[in-house]
């Protein structure tokens, strides 16, 4: 078992507010230059857009105009939560998932994101015949930590 | 992107079972190369690729040579990881609080 990635904030917005900036305006925030496929080649990507439905596209478009497809839209419940696939390059059965959840509190809202999935990496066994799981390099990393244990 | 190298490097499913088989402890490529149905050739280049990246330690010992994971550059790859998500979770703090100050369009009374 692999503990899911967690992190929390609290901001000082309401909750359809901080859902909004968080999502249909991810590009305003998100580090482009340093986190994105874009970032891979020392470039800067131009975008990063969430089309606002389940089974919707969260797309990178990168610092030469293509674009590229980081996961799906699995909840999309404004105002509450988004989650999503978090495939890259990977085929599907090899992803896993982001979940951020807005909760109202006194002065603001609590974000919680929680990457979580790790349970399709299969054991050691099962990596013998060629199998892996793999949605990000997170996955990689959790690995990582626990082989170097 | 700063691990770029290591990334490449564990993105192919023969490394991932290579890393996995080192879970168990140090080992010799002729040891490492019977669990898999490829040549020892290959398995000597991929165990290149991960050494070549910093994930492997590797020890001479007679004729032969020993690899191993490590640890400390696992360990500091796993922190970068970390910090992806610490980034973004900064990134998108200042964006909320300069948000709240700019207030909203309805809210204005002056």
């Amino acid at each position: 078992m692999t503990d899911p990635i967690e992190k929390t904030l609290v901001v000082p917005l309401p909750p359809d507010r901080a859902f909004d900036l968080f999502t249909n305006r991810m590009a305003s925030w998100w580090p482009l230059d340093k986190h994105s496929l874009s970032a891979g080649d020392g470039k800067v990507a131009q975008d990063v857009a969430i089309t606002p439905k389940v089974g919707g596209d969260v797309t990178e478009t990168k610092h030469n105009g293509t674009t590229v497809v980081w996961g799906k839209v699995v909840t999309w419940q404004p105002g509450k939560a988004f989650a999503m696939t978090w495939q890259l390059d990977r085929p599907e059965d090899e992803v896993t998932y982001l979940t951020i959840t807005f909760d109202a509190e006194d002065d603001g809202t609590r974000v919680t994101l929680i990457h979580d999935g790790w349970d399709a990496i299969p054991e050691p066994a099962q990596a013998s015949r060629g199998h892996y799981s793999t949605g990000w390099e997170f996955v990689l990393c959790d690995r990582y930590k626990s082989a170097a244990q | 992107m700063p691990y770029e190298k290591e990334l490449a490097a564990l993105s192919d499913p023969t490394r991932q079972a290579i890393i996995q088989r080192l879970r168990l402890g140090p080992q010799n490529v002729a040891r490492l190369a019977e669990g898999f149905p490829i040549s020892r050739p290959a398995i000597s280049q991929h165990l290149k690729v991960l050494s070549d990246a910093g994930l492997l330690s590797v020890t001479p010992n007679g004729t032969r040579r020993i690899y191993a994971l490590s640890p400390d550059r696992m360990r500091d790859l796993r922190d970068w990881m970390n910090s992806l998500w610490d980034d973004a979770r900064g990134a998108f703090s200042r964006a909320a609080h300069d948000l709240a100050k700019e207030g909203t369009p309805n809210d204005r009374s002056d």
